[in-house]
């Protein structure tokens, strides 16, 4: 910058904050979008189901009763499984452990990963190369079965089910958060704001950041969506949350076992319910990159 | 060539160290004493304290991580204490199991998933995008043990179209003689259509289930990448040399869309890897992730640990022969410095 | 003008549906070429020239509704042509190079491969003649040591190199037409140089028409015959080299040759063509330069006139120009 006759190179305005224009983006998408809408609409009945499970389900979710392996009814929409349990209650109950799971995990690997990756794209040198050498070495491994280890490794908790999926994702956000903050370090407004002073931290939390949400959120929606997968096939196998219980991929697992006396509901409706959840994610994935990003549209 | 493909090699060792590090580490903080688990439930402080000095663990931590990598070294894993078996032995007894199931699976997506992506890209905006679109994101919500479950309700149970779905042969079929370890290959070669036919049959649930899981990544890729390649401007310059439209669409437009699609495989893998163990689980498939299943259930740690160092070892080998794929189906990997 | 014309256009016009709307690209282009002869068109960027070959190659898009009067290329009606008979024109009749080479190019194909591609798609050949031939074209773009550098791929090349690659694969059918879109840009200027006579060398060999489409006039009228000048996906003037750079008539013309440098131009000299390219999503006026016209009068509001000067100078305009001195 030796040039101060010229225009000036340094674009001293801010980027322009992309929440900013996020709610009438927002509102936009949901119109145009009729698939973003539905899932919007479906991820609010998962987060009613999660918050207020106990008090929507028509039954107690872990009460047995002598109506054992009852097939749908009015009584019993998806039927009852073994031990007499509602499991159209039991289905409703488990969208607050499955979601919650999830949600604990990849907030972990959202704020770690953000940490990590900005941490590196920012400083570069060593930083850089250290935090890459960590990505390569969970990246090494097929990521269910390190989450297998690692569950296997800390203990048989729900908990451990949260790290190990928390960790498993962590590559994903360490990854991009390098490029995204990598690719503005040098852009006009972090200049500016480095050459009026501020330091390091302040310039990443302030500057770098903030502009770097909203395309990670489109990640985090659509890692949701894997989040509960790995988690439901962790339990699945009989790791993390133990029976009674209520969890799908539990469900899933005890449903399994009656396939071949022709007691199909037992296992289906939790699957369902998983599938819908992850599906929904997934939708809100997509939707949300076309609101952040229009051209990035497959 | 030779020399790219030896430095290939080189550059998975780090990759190689840190797996070591984090299964050892992972081993080593496995919850319970592991002196106390061998010694068994009648064991006195005495004899618990012996144990540990025999299996090492009484010798400091960096010690223990030193005789760890000798063994590793020596192909030893130790010994599963449910099957009393070295785990190297247990493993590599199961690993053709797993590898037909998944090999076929693969196979399964691949044929599936790559037609489709063309297709639909070939044709944007028809019914077979849509169909493609479709299946992408349903086949990406489904998780693969549920799936699996579906298809033996509606295929065993309903239809009975499929065989029981358990194990790799029917009890009333003769295990092939063993060359390589896949059924339906083995019987082929001994002879035995019957049998291999059996074989197939018991794939084809576990085969499609997992496939499946494959697909939506698959067809993403193959979909996108096609219409990049269609649109980009040596396309245009094929057709304006008039060439014909199949060659256009086969030499020049599916060979270069096929890179990113060969580039994804080891994601691809994976993800089979890991959800072949809840279909090994679902089918009562006798691999390796059955051996897995079982092992972390009953805190049996070397089994637990030889199994995650043979599936990572083999994931970066996996990773490896997609790169020599790479470069061979593209020259300017082959160049590449 | 009593040949009859390898390319013969009349009222081209070329619209694109977009999510924005229609967007009016081309209108009542018309232009003709005969046996050898070279026209260059020349425009800003945007202008249509680019559209224009496209549609003569039928290379446009779904988006794209074509519509001509006459749209006829060695008897061949274009409007009514079967794809696979426009295909069978492509490499054959009328063939087309690209600006940015390398991109042109099958980036995994061997360039030897690809030059085969293109002879075995139009003549029956057997795999080893072809081969030769393929070589032998290498050669006479004097692509040096062509034996070896069958084998290489575009990214193995230069530019200069890519694009005489480009150019052996364009002559390698003997085509009566050749489109050359830009076909220097990004090249330094030595070899810009080389690759114009090689273009020039060639087409003159067989006879050949070609339409250079360019924006660095000083580069075409070493090379042209005769001009089409575009403005706004309009053809503005349309004349002999001499007509256009001696007499140039439309407004837009003559500030383009202003704005061109030639020899002794300083860079003060130089004028700049005021305002920009007009928004061909909008309804347009007649003429569509008006805006920007230095010497518009209400009468431009009238339909655009067609003013023949003499046999080979037409030009689109109401008002002739008068050099602003």
């Amino acid at each position: 910058m030796t040039d101060h006759t010229g225009p000036s190179a340094i674009d001293t305005q801010k980027e322009p904050s992309l929440l900013a224009n996020f709610w009438s983006g927002f509102v936009h998408a949901m119109k145009s979008n009729p698939l973003t809408a539905f899932a919007m609409a479906l991820f609010s009945l998962f987060v009613i189901a999660a918050i207020f499970g106990e008090a929507i389900a028509p039954y107690d979710a872990l009460a047995t009763s002598t109506d054992t392996l009852q097939p749908p009814s009015w009584a019993h929409p998806f039927g009852t499984d073994q031990l007499g349990r509602d499991v159209l209650s039991r289905t409703i109950v488990a969208a607050r452990v499955d979601f919650g799971i999830a949600i604990a995990a990849v907030s972990i690997s959202f704020v770690l990963g953000l940490g990590f990756g900005a941490a590196a794209g920012y400083f570069g040198g060593w930083t850089d190369r250290l935090v890459g050498r960590m990505v390569d070495t969970i990246m090494a491994f097929p990521l269910f079965v390190l989450a297998m280890g690692v569950v296997a490794a800390l203990g048989n908790t729900v908990w451990n089910i949260v790290y190990a999926t928390a960790i498993i994702n962590l590559p994903f956000y360490i990854r991009f958060a390098r490029a995204e903050v990598n690719s503005r370090r040098d852009a006009g407004f972090v200049e500016a704001a480095r050459l009026s002073g501020n330091i390091s931290a302040r310039i990443l939390a302030v500057h770098l950041v903030p502009n770097i949400l909203p395309p990670m959120m489109v990640q985090v929606s659509l890692n949701l969506g894997w989040a509960i997968l790995n988690a439901a096939g962790l339990s699945f196998i009989g790791l993390g949350v133990r029976p009674p219980t209520p969890e799908w991929g539990i469900m899933v697992s005890e449903g399994a076992n009656y396939i071949f006396s022709g007691e199909w509901w037992i296992f289906f409706f939790p699957g369902a319910a998983l599938v819908l959840a992850v599906f929904c994610f997934n939708l809100l994935g997509d939707g949300l990159r076309d609101i952040i990003d229009p051209k990035g549209r497959t | 060539m030779i020399k790219l493909i030896a430095k290939r090699f080189l550059s998975a060792v780090p990759s190689l160290i840190g797996v070591i590090i984090v299964t050892f580490v992972i081993s080593h903080t496995l919850p319970g004493d592991p002196a106390a688990y061998f010694a068994g439930p009648s064991a006195t402080a005495e004899s618990i304290a012996e144990t540990k000095a025999r299996l090492g663990l009484d010798q400091p931590l960096p010690a223990q991580f030193v005789t760890y990598v000798g063994d590793l070294v020596q192909g030893d894993l130790g010994r599963s204490f449910n099957s009393g078996q070295p785990v190297l032995t247990d493993l590599v007894r199961r690993l053709p199991a797993s590898f037909e199931l998944t090999l076929y699976a693969l196979l399964f997506a691949i044929v599936v998933a790559v037609p489709l992506g063309l297709w639909a890209a070939v044709n944007p905006g028809s019914w077979i995008d849509h169909l493609c679109r479709g299946t992408v994101t349903a086949a990406a919500a489904f998780p693969s043990f549920f799936t699996a479950l579906v298809l033996i309700f509606v295929f065993y149970y309903k239809l009975g179209w499929a065989p029981s779905p358990i194990g790799r042969l029917a009890i009333y079929f003769p295990v092939p003689p063993t060359v390589t370890g896949f059924f339906t290959i083995d019987a082929l070669i001994a002879g035995d259509v019957g049998t291999a036919r059996a074989a197939l049959g018991q794939l084809v649930l576990p085969a499609i289930s997992l496939g499946l899981f494959a697909l939506a990544p698959l067809a993403r890729m193959t979909r996108a990448s096609m219409i990049g390649v269609l649109g980009s401007e040596f396309i245009t310059t094929a057709r304006a040399e008039g060439l014909p439209r199949r060659k256009i669409l086969w030499t020049y437009g599916f060979r270069n869309a096929l890179l990113p699609v060969v580039n994804i495989l080891g994601m691809i893998f994976s993800f089979l890897l890991g959800a072949n163990v809840l279909i090994e689980q679902v089918f009562g498939w006798p691999g390796i992730g059955t051996y897995a299943v079982e092992a972390v259930l009953t805190s049996d740690y070397a089994a637990i640990q030889g199994f995650v160092v043979m599936m990572a070892v083999l994931y970066i080998l996996l990773n490896l022969g997609v790169d020599i794929l790479n470069m061979i189906v593209d020259p300017r990997v082959r160049y590449d410095d | 003008m009593t040949q009859v014309p390898i390319l013969d256009i009349r009222n081209l016009k070329v619209d694109f549906a977009t999510r924005d709307g229609m967007v009016h690209a081309l209108e009542s282009v018309s232009f003709q070429l005969v046996r050898g002869e070279t026209m260059g068109l020349v425009g800003e960027s945007g202008s249509g020239k680019s559209v224009s070959a496209y549609a003569v190659m039928r290379l446009l898009g779904s988006s794209a509704h074509v519509t001509a009067d006459r749209m006829v290329c060695g008897g061949v009606d274009l409007r009514s042509a079967s794809d696979a008979e426009v295909a069978s024109l492509r490499g054959k009749r009328m063939t087309m190079i690209f600006q940015n080479a390398r991109a042109a190019l099958n980036p995994i194909r061997s360039i030897g491969d690809q030059i085969v591609d293109v002879l075995r798609a139009h003549r029956a050949m057997p795999k080893r003649e072809a081969h030769e031939a393929a070589i032998m074209a290498l050669a006479e773009v004097r692509i040096p040591d062509p034996k070896r550098r069958y084998h290489a791929y575009p990214f193995e090349l230069s530019g200069g190199m890519c694009q005489r690659v480009m150019i052996a694969l364009a002559f390698a059918s003997e085509p009566e037409l050749l489109i050359a879109d830009e076909p220097t840009t990004g090249l330094d200027v030595t070899t810009q140089a080389v690759i114009m006579d090689l273009i020039r060398e060639k087409s003159s060999q067989r006879q050949m028409s070609t339409i250079l489409i360019t924006h660095d006039l000083t580069l075409a009228a070493e090379y042209c015959d005769r001009f089409a000048v575009m403005h706004a996906g309009h053809i503005v003037e349309q004349g002999t080299t001499t007509d256009i750079f001696q007499r140039a008539t439309h407004p837009y013309t003559g500030l383009l040759m202003q704005a061109t440098p030639h020899g002794a131009t300083t860079l003060s000299e130089l004028a700049a063509i005021p305002g920009s390219l007009p928004d061909l999503r909008r309804e347009l006026p007649p003429c569509r330069f008006v805006h920007r016209c230095p010497q518009s009068t209400p009468a431009c509001a009238a339909p655009l006139p067609r003013v023949k000067l003499d046999a080979s100078h037409e030009v689109a305009c109401h008002m002739p120009w008068r050099e602003s001195e």
